[in-house]
């Protein structure tokens, strides 16, 4: 084993060593906190060279499908001067981050994805190729007795070009391993990569995803394993007064009832959302059969109040917070006296609706306790959370926790919470046998934690030339923060972006305020959520109350932007979808902008509604700006599906209540979007700003689809949208 | 006792009658490309072919397979030679993945009926869902699958 501290701003430790015959290089983050510097002889990123030559490349990153995985091969490759798509990705052991001081969760934590802001992780994946490469190669020199400078190295590869001879990596590993270097290379910089950004690379997985041999957390099958089937109160909140557990405790295959309930919460404020829902829990042989026992529950559940609760009664009373003032504001300027000359006042009320995730794999998790050890399978988002949770409800400590890798299937979300985890620990433990807990689609549908629900007022005062100078908001929002903290006062993370963040809208006298509000259900992260929708709408209605052109406005608000990717965006995407065609009667253009994560997104929607009020979305322009692109076709993939998720949670998406009971229960009656309505989308690259920014491009394509699709149905029809989804309005015209 | 011919084998199982030929497959003979998803033939993830005719799994009980022939994504080809599957690799279709079993087995249905589908084929054939938004992906492998099975 050798060991080098790379002490440029990176602070790397490198390590080398030979692990079961192959070349392991370690790239370890150096921080100041002693306790990393003394665990420091572990991992970060891992890199194994194996004898066949195939690089392996251990990260804390979870790959659900978004691509997370190719970006990271490439990042290595770029170095390593191998093929991309020979590279093998492991799923590093959260186990191991336990047992051995955080040393993975120490580059960049358990996040499902990728987020090139962490330029350090980048560098770490990129060091362990660059580190590796020079150690093949002086085994090859000291192997051929030339200079290293003779080498090259591509393809997986050591050439001498003089005498013709070449190794392959893996006749080198060995070798390599002991390799001591006089200093670690420095990676490359930015604008001499020939590999990120200029090749598309193919998602490493899919071959098992079209055989059917990929292992979801829904597919895995543990000797002596039962099933179980859920069915929560279905009122979120309510408790179980009684059930008849005679006749379901009878029914075939039933083995065990399992009880859980908020009576024994074990949960802590960051792990909040996870806790106990009052449930019914029938374990049997077989899925099937633990699902009929479950559909033949007769209970008598304690609703208190939330019985009660109707969508119209949220609506009324967060309708009554619009018209109350609220101390949690922000100010600029002096809103009051500029509305008092404004030459035009524009004034409008929007509401968003709570809306379910629906990943396709229902959530599922399975548990085997044992009284010295818990073994999960949980297709999670969020794996560091799973391992606080677990290890809260178990009692064990985490490096008695085992979490088996799984492949995810969906997210959006609705993985982070890991309430599904929670009680497949509980029901392990009270069954002694390894249980995989499976939420039936109906279960998923009413025990949400959904996109929160928000009433939006906007005010704005246009001066004489018809542009606004002064601008109000108040938003009444389902508060996520709120739900972790009860004294949480402030400008809601989800619910209140882009309002209070994210944006570079300039407005000389603005006052923002927000009202957190709680209901009887959980709100959460959702792909592409906040009040864009609200925001890029209301921009629309100034835009022609003042007599502006929408593009012409949103120039003129973003006149004061740090970030040049706003115009170069905005730009890109009127240009390519011609904006501002002539088109018939009843079919027109729409636009919309929003900042996301970091990446800047415009888009255009060309739609037609006919007199009789049948919309179409023919086709969705779209422009970004990520900075510098890893994987184009990866991030062409990313803005189609974000486009047509966004679509999805336009045109009919939307939970409402009646008796304290969500209303819908599956797809029948929650409908997601479908072949037959997929427009075109055209993904445009030329918004792109370049440089240091590497932005993820996964959520950012949602939020503008919504407005530019609406503003586009005003252009079209005259019908102003306030409220989504779309199936609720008459959108017919003459 | 139950016999189903499965992929070109027999296999024996002892379940009840009514159980959907999804948890069949799944919990009692451990096949578990054929996914669940809704459980009322509403998403097509369980989309599997019973005597060559598309069926979704969920709602197709254990008692009606008879003699029939299933064929599940396991079977689909050998090593994943059928030119659908080598379009949804190389046009990178899927993202998460967990609909594609159903997808796949729904566009192998059409294609045995429809040689070259139309775009208005695709729409009204392929009404699996798919939450990632792989659509567009699909329709273009569709059509250049069906160019190489033509072909």
């Amino acid at each position: 084993m050798s060991q080098t501290i790379l002490l440029d701003r990176r602070k790397f430790l490198i390590t080398s060593a030979v692990v079961a015959g192959a070349l392991a290089i370690s790239v370890k983050i150096l921080t100041s906190d002693a306790k990393d510097q003394e665990s420091a002889a572990s991992f970060g990123v891992w890199l194994s060279i194996l004898q066949d030559g195939t690089p392996v490349l251990t990260t804390p990153k979870i790959e659900t499908g978004n691509g997370t995985n190719s970006s990271m091969a490439m990042f290595l490759c770029e170095e390593l001067d191998c093929d991309p798509s020979s590279v093998r990705l492991e799923e590093a052991d959260i186990n191991r981050d336990y047992r051995e001081g955080k040393v993975i969760s120490s580059t960049g934590g358990y996040l499902a994805w990728f987020s090139g802001r962490s330029n350090q992780f980048r560098e770490a994946v990129q060091q362990a190729g660059a580190s590796a490469r020079e150690r093949l190669k002086k085994a090859a020199a000291d192997r051929w007795d030339v200079a290293m400078e003779d080498i090259s190295s591509s393809d997986g590869t050591m050439r001498h070009a003089a005498s013709g001879r070449s190794f392959g990596y893996g006749e080198l590993a060995l070798a390599a391993a002991s390799v001591k270097l006089p200093e670690e290379p420095q990676i490359k910089k930015a604008e001499d990569w020939t590999l990120i950004g200029k090749r598309s690379l193919h998602q490493l997985n899919s071959a098992r995803k079209v055989d059917g041999s990929g292992v979801y957390g829904i597919d895995v099958q543990v000797p002596g394993m039962l099933y179980a089937s859920v069915l929560q109160a279905p009122v979120q909140g309510a408790q179980l007064r009684s059930f008849n557990a005679g006749t379901v405790r009878t029914m075939p295959g039933v083995k065990k009832i399992v009880l859980l309930g908020p009576k024994n919460d074990k949960s802590t404020p960051a792990t909040r959302l996870s806790r106990l829902r009052s449930a019914i829990v029938v374990v049997a042989d077989h899925y099937w059969n633990a699902k009929r026992a479950t559909d033949a529950i007769e209970a008598d559940w304690d609703e208190g109040a939330a019985g009660a609760v109707t969508s119209e009664t949220i609506r009324a009373r967060f309708r009554a917070k619009l018209d109350e003032p609220s101390k949690t504001e922000r100010r600029l300027g002096d809103f009051e006296a500029a509305m008092a000359i404004a030459a035009t006042v524009v004034e409008a009320d929007y509401e968003a609706p709570y809306q379910e995730h629906a990943a396709m794999e229902p959530l599922n998790a399975t548990a085997h306790f044992q009284p010295d050890r818990l073994d999960l399978w949980a297709p999670t988002q969020k794996l560091d959370t799973a391992m606080a949770i677990a290890v809260e409800e178990s009692g064990l400590k985490p490096e008695q926790i085992f979490f088996h890798p799984v492949m995810v299937g969906g997210q959006f979300g609705r993985r982070n919470p890991n309430d599904e985890t929670r009680q497949a620990v509980a029901i392990a433990m009270a069954v002694g046998k390894p249980v995989k807990l499976i939420w039936s689609r109906e279960e998923v549908t009413r025990q949400g934690a959904y996109r929160p629900y928000a009433l939006t007022r906007f005010r704005a005062g246009l001066g004489p030339d018809g542009f606004p100078n002064a601008w109000f908001v108040r938003q009444v929002g389902h508060s996520y923060q709120r739900q972790l903290d009860p004294d949480f006062d402030g400008f809601d993370v989800i619910a209140m972006r882009p309002i209070a963040t994210e944006t570079e809208y300039s407005f000389d006298n603005v006052n923002l305020e927000c009202h957190n509000m709680m209901t009887h259900v959980l709100v959460n992260s959702f792909r592409g959520s906040g009040a864009t929708f609200q925001v890029e709408s209301f921009i629309d209605e100034i835009a022609h109350a003042g007599g502006a052109d929408p593009v012409e406005l949103r120039r003129w608000l973003l006149r004061n932007a740090k970030d040049p990717g706003w115009l170069k965006v905005l730009n890109e995407v009127a240009e390519k979808s011609k904006w501002g065609k002539p088109l018939p009667r009843g079919r027109a253009q729409g636009i919309a902008i929003n900042l996301d994560h970091g990446t800047i997104t415009g888009q255009v929607a060309e739609v037609s509604v006919s007199p009789d009020g049948k919309l179409t979305v023919h086709s969705i322009d779209v422009a970004f700006d990520v900075g510098t692109v890893i994987n184009p076709e990866g991030l062409r993939a990313q803005m189609e599906g974000g486009i047509l998720f966004g679509l999805s949670n336009t045109l009919r998406e939307e939970i409402t209540f009646k008796d304290g009971r969500v209303e819908q229960s599956n797809f029948h009656d929650y409908e997601v979007l479908r072949m037959a309505e997929t427009p075109e989308i055209r993904v445009h690259f030329g918004g792109n700003t370049g440089g240091k920014k590497l932005e993820p491009c996964g959520e950012t394509p949602v939020p503008p689809v919504a407005p530019a699709i609406c503003n586009a149905i005003f252009r079209a029809t005259g019908k102003r949208v306030r409220s989504i989804p779309l199936k609720k309005h008459d959108l017919s015209w003459s | 006792m139950y016999t189903l011919q499965i992929n070109g084998k027999s296999h024996n199982v002892e379940a009840a009658s009514d159980t959907p030929l999804l948890w069949v497959l799944r919990d009692h003979l451990g096949m578990t490309g054929t996914k669940f998803g809704c459980g009322i033939a509403q998403c097509g993830a369980c989309t599997v072919h019973v005597d060559g005719e598309m069926v979704r799994a969920c709602q197709y009980p254990l008692d009606a397979v008879g003699e029939s022939e299933i064929t599940t994504i396991e079977g689909l080809s050998p090593d994943s030679a059928h030119p659908l599957q080598q379009e949804w690799v190389a046009l990178d279709v899927p993202q998460c993945g967990y609909c594609q079993s159903g997808m796949l087995m729904a566009a192998v249905a059409l294609l045995k009926n429809v040689q070259k589908p139309t775009d208005d084929d695709i729409d009204a054939h392929m009404i699996n869902i798919c939450r990632c938004g792989t659509y567009p992906r699909i329709r273009q492998a569709i059509h250049r699958a069906a160019a190489t099975l033509k072909a």
